[in-house]
C-alpha cells in the first residue's frame, strides 16, 4: 500500500517539479567561466595579475577566469592561431598592438570593441596615446583591443657602478655615445652587450635608429615595400651600425647568444649597456642581484636626422576579446575591472607602464619606471617596432640587414641591397 | 550426404565456382590490407596530398588559401638562403659521415673484444644515444657559451684564454659545433650497428688470413671491411637521410645561425612556415626536400645495389 501511496501522479509531479527546481537553480548558481590567454608565464607583473583576479573572484562571485598562459615564443608563433580557429577560441586573448590587432579585426577574430569603451566614459580613463594610430589599438576607425601597457621596446640600460668607474655620464649626443663606447673597450669592458639569435633585439634599436636618421614617413613606406631601402637616407642609417661595429662596440657572441641570457649577463655585469626594453625592470626585480644598480637613457640624438631627435620605439600590449565568445558582457565586466584605477595602480607598482590616465602618478613605482614615463612624455612621436608594426617577413628581412652591418660582415650598401634582394621574392 | 558426395556436387558446379572462389579470394586479400591502406591514406598521402595542394597558393594559415600557380617554386630557386641551406645540411651530411660512421666503425672494431673493460667502454660510449636530442643540445650550448662554457673555461684555465671563442656565434665555427654534438651524440649507434655486424664475419676468415700471413691492418682492409661493406651502406643511408632530416639539435643549438650559417632546409622551412606564416612557401619548401631526398636515396641505392651482395 505504502509503495501504491508514493507513486501517486500528484506527489510524483510534486517531486520531479522539486528536483528540477533544485537543479535550475543550482545551474543558475554555477558562475561563468571566462577564459583568458596571454604570455604572463612569472615574474612581479604575474604575481599582480593573479591577485587582480583573485580580487575580482571575491566581487564578481558569479565569474571564474581561468588563465591559460603559454610561452612567448610558442603564443607567438602558432599557439594563438591554433586557438584562434579552434572551436572554442579564449575568450580575451593577449595581443602585441599594431599589424597583429589589425589582422584579428579584419579577419573577425576579436570583437569590436568600440561601443563598450563609450559607455560610462570607460574610453575617457584612458591616456589619449591609447586610441592614438601609433599604439595600434585600433582598425578602421574602431577599437579592437584594451590597452594593458606601453612597453617601450628599446632604451639604453646601463650599468651604473660601471659608468661611474670609467667616469662616464648619460650621452645626449650619438656622438657621445660612441665616445663612451671607445672608452668602455679600451678599458677592456665589453660596451654593448645583447643577445641577437633572434634578430629583433637589435633589430628593434635599429628600427629605432633608422627611423630617427630617415624620418617617420620614409620609414613607414619603406616598411610597406612602397619605397627600396637602398637609397642615401637609409645609407646614412646604417652607417650608424657600421660606426658599432668598427667601435667594436657589442659582445663577442653578439650573433649567438638568447635575449635572455644576455639580460641575465648584463645583470652580472658582463657588459656595460644593454638595449632592450621596458620588461627589463620586473626582470631586474625577479633575478638581478640585490646590489645591481642601473639607469636608462634613450636613444641619443643622431644630428643631422629627419626624424624626432626625442622619439621613443614602442607599442601597446593588451587583451582583445574573442568575436565569437558567448561571454562578451563578462568578458567586458572583467576588462573594466582590471583597468580601474585601483587595479591599474597596482599593476603599475608590478612594473608595467599603465595607459590609464593618472595610475603611473598615484603608483608607488621605482625610479626606473618613472624615467620611462619621462621618456613618454618626452617624446612626440612613437615608432612601431618593425615586427609589431608590419608585416613579420618584412621585419625579420630588415632585422637581418642590419644585424650584418652591426655584426661587421657587411657595409651599410650591402646591408641595404641584401634586404631589397630579399623583400623583391616577397612580392 | 557423406563428404564424397558433397565433392562430387562441388566440382559438379564446375568452373564458375572455381571462378568466384577466386574473385572472393582477391577480394579478401583487398579487405585485409585495407585497415593498413586506410591508415596510410590518413597518415601519409592525406598530408603529402594537402602539403602538395597548399604549395601551390600564398596561405599565412588563418585566411583562405589562394592559388598562385609554381610562384613559390619559382621563390625557392631564387631564395639564396633557401639554396644555401642545402649546402649547409651536404656539409653538415659530409661532417656526420666522418665523425659518426666512420668514428663509429673505428670504434667498434676497436671494442670489439670481449677482454675485461671492453662492454663497460662500449656502454659508455653508447650512453648518449638515450638522452634526447633537445637535451643534448641545449647541454652543448653552455658547454660551448663564451663566458661561463665548460670548454671555455678549460681553456682559460690551461692558460690558453687567447683560444677562447663564441663557438656557437660565429659562422665559422657554429657548423663544426653541432657536427661534433651529433657525433658524440650518435657514433655509438652506428659503433652498435657495426659491432653487430662484426660478431657475424666467420673467425674462420681471419684464422685462414693469418695462416695467409696477413697483417692486422691488411685483415682489416681485406676481410673485415669488404664484409661490412652491406651494413656500411645501410649505415651511410641512414646518416645521410638523418642528416636531412636533422632538426632538433640545429633548432636548439643556434637555430640557423648566426647569419644562417647552419640554416638547413629543415629550420628554414619552419621558420617560413611558422615564425613568418607563409605556410604556402612553407609546403613549397617541404615538397622540394621531399623530392631532394627522394632522388639522393634512390640514387644512393641504385648506384650500390650491385656491389653489395658478398658471399660467404
Amino acid at each position: 500500500m505504502r509503495v501504491n501511496r508514493s507513486l501517486h501522479p500528484r506527489r510524483l509531479v510534486t517531486v520531479l517539479s522539486a528536483v528540477l527546481l533544485a537543479i535550475g537553480a543550482a545551474v543558475a548558481q554555477e558562475p561563468v567561466e571566462i577564459t583568458i590567454t596571454h604570455t604572463m608565464t612569472g615574474g612581479t607583473h604575474r604575481v599582480a595579475f593573479d591577485e587582480i583576479i583573485d580580487a575580482f573572484h571575491e566581487e564578481y562571485p558569479n565569474i571564474r577566469v581561468r588563465q591559460m598562459p603559454q610561452d612567448m615564443e610558442i603564443y607567438q608563433d602558432v599557439g594563438l592561431i591554433s586557438m584562434l580557429q579552434s572551436p572554442n577560441p579564449p575568450d580575451i586573448f593577449f595581443q602585441w598592438g599594431g599589424d597583429l590587432v589589425r589582422r584579428d579585426a579584419e579577419l573577425g577574430f576579436a570583437a569590436d570593441l568600440s561601443d563598450a569603451l563609450d559607455e560610462d566614459g570607460w574610453g575617457d580613463t584612458f591616456l589619449d596615446a591609447a586610441w592614438s594610430e601609433s599604439s595600434g589599438t585600433m582598425y578602421d576607425g574602431r577599437v579592437y583591443m584594451i590597452p594593458y601597457a606601453f612597453d617601450v621596446t628599446t632604451v639604453l640600460w646601463y650599468n651604473v657602478d660601471m659608468f661611474e668607474e670609467h667616469g662616464l655620464e648619460e650621452p645626449e649626443t650619438w656622438g657621445e655615445f660612441l665616445d663612451i663606447v671607445r672608452t668602455l673597450r679600451e678599458a677592456g669592458e665589453t660596451p654593448i652587450i645583447l643577445g641577437n639569435q633572434q634578430f629583433w633585439p637589435l633589430g628593434n634599436w635599429a628600427g629605432h635608429i633608422t627611423a630617427r636618421v630617415v624620418g617617420m614617413d620614409l620609414f613607414d613606406r619603406a616598411l610597406r615595400l612602397e619605397e627600396p631601402f637602398s637609397q642615401p637616407a637609409f645609407e646614412d642609417a646604417f652607417e650608424r651600425f657600421a660606426e658599432l661595429a668598427e667601435a667594436n662596440a657589442f659582445n663577442r657572441d653578439l650573433a649567438g647568444l638568447g635575449a635572455s641570457e644576455s639580460m641575465t649577463a648584463f645583470f652580472q655585469g658582463a657588459g656595460a649597456m644593454h638595449p632592450i626594453g621596458s620588461w627589463l625592470i620586473p626582470n631586474a626585480l625577479d633575478t638581478a642581484p640585490d646590489d645591481f644598480r642601473y639607469g636608462a637613457f634613450n636613444t641619443p640624438e643622431i644630428p643631422g636626422g629627419a626624424g624626432d631627435p626625442h622619439s621613443i620605439i614602442g607599442l601597446a600590449t593588451g587583451f582583445q576579446v574573442s568575436a565569437e565568445t558567448p561571454h562578451f558582457d563578462e568578458a567586458i565586466t572583467f576588462l573594466r575591472f582590471f583597468t580601474n584605477m585601483e587595479n591599474q595602480v597596482a599593476w603599475a607598482e608590478s612594473g608595467r607602464f599603465s595607459p590609464v590616465r593618472g595610475a603611473m602618478a598615484a603608483a608607488d613605482i621605482d625610479e626606473h619606471n618613472q624615467q620611462l614615463a619621462e621618456l613618454f612624455l618626452d617624446a612626440e612621436e612613437m615608432v612601431p617596432p618593425p615586427d609589431t608594426g608590419y608585416p613579420v617577413e618584412v621585419a625579420d628581412i630588415f632585422y637581418q640587414g642590419a644585424a650584418l652591418v652591426a655584426g661587421g660582415l657587411a657595409s651599410p650598401t650591402q646591408g641595404l641591397a641584401w634586404i631589397d634582394e630579399q623583400l623583391s621574392l616577397l612580392q | 550426404m557423406d563428404s564424397s558426395s558433397r565433392a562430387a556436387t562441388h566440382r559438379g558446379r564446375g568452373g564458375i565456382t572455381r571462378s568466384r572462389a577466386a574473385r572472393l579470394e582477391e577480394l579478401q586479400k583487398y579487405l585485409f590490407i585495407l585497415p593498413a591502406l586506410a591508415l596510410f591514406a590518413t597518415f601519409v598521402l592525406l598530408p603529402l596530398g594537402s602539403a602538395l595542394y597548399f604549395s601551390f597558393t600564398t596561405w599565412d594559415g588563418l585566411r583562405t588559401p589562394e592559388w598562385v600557380g609554381t610562384r613559390n617554386y619559382a621563390r625557392a630557386f631564387a631564395d639564396t638562403i633557401h639554396v644555401r641551406s642545402y649546402v649547409n645540411v651536404g656539409v653538415y651530411i659530409l661532417g656526420t659521415l666522418v665523425v659518426e660512421v666512420a668514428f663509429g666503425l673505428l670504434m667498434a672494431v676497436l671494442l670489439a673484444s670481449d677482454r675485461l673493460g671492453f662492454a663497460f667502454m662500449r656502454g659508455l660510449f653508447f650512453s648518449p644515444m638515450v638522452l634526447s636530442m633537445v637535451a643534448a643540445g641545449i647541454l652543448w650550448k653552455y658547454v660551448y657559451d663564451y663566458r661561463t662554457g665548460l670548454l671555455n673555461e678549460a681553456l682559460r684555465a690551461g692558460g690558453l684564454g687567447d683560444f677562447a671563442h663564441p663557438w656557437l656565434s660565429d659562422p665559422g665555427t657554429a657548423m663544426a659545433g653541432v657536427i661534433v654534438v651529433s657525433g658524440w651524440k650518435y657514433a655509438g649507434f652506428f659503433m652498435i650497428i657495426f659491432l653487430a655486424a662484426l660478431r657475424r664475419i666467420p673467425t674462420s676468415l681471419y684464422e685462414a688470413a693469418m695462416l695467409d700471413g696477413a697483417t692486422a691492418l691488411q685483415r682489416l682492409w681485406h676481410v673485415t671491411l669488404p664484409l661490412l661493406r652491406e651494413t656500411t651502406i645501410i649505415a651511410v643511408l641512414l646518416c645521410v637521410t638523418g642528416g636531412f632530416a636533422a632538426f632538433d639539435l640545429f633548432f636548439t643549438m643556434t637555430n640557423g645561425g648566426p647569419f644562417n650559417a647552419t640554416e638547413i632546409p629543415t629550420t628554414w622551412i619552419v621558420k617560413q612556415a611558422f615564425d613568418r606564416h607563409n605556410m604556402g612557401y612553407g609546403a613549397a619548401l617541404t615538397v622540394i626536400m621531399t623530392v631532394v631526398v627522394g632522388v639522393v636515396s634512390l640514387a644512393y641505392l641504385l648506384a650500390t645495389r650491385r656491389r653489395h651482395a658478398v658471399e660467404y
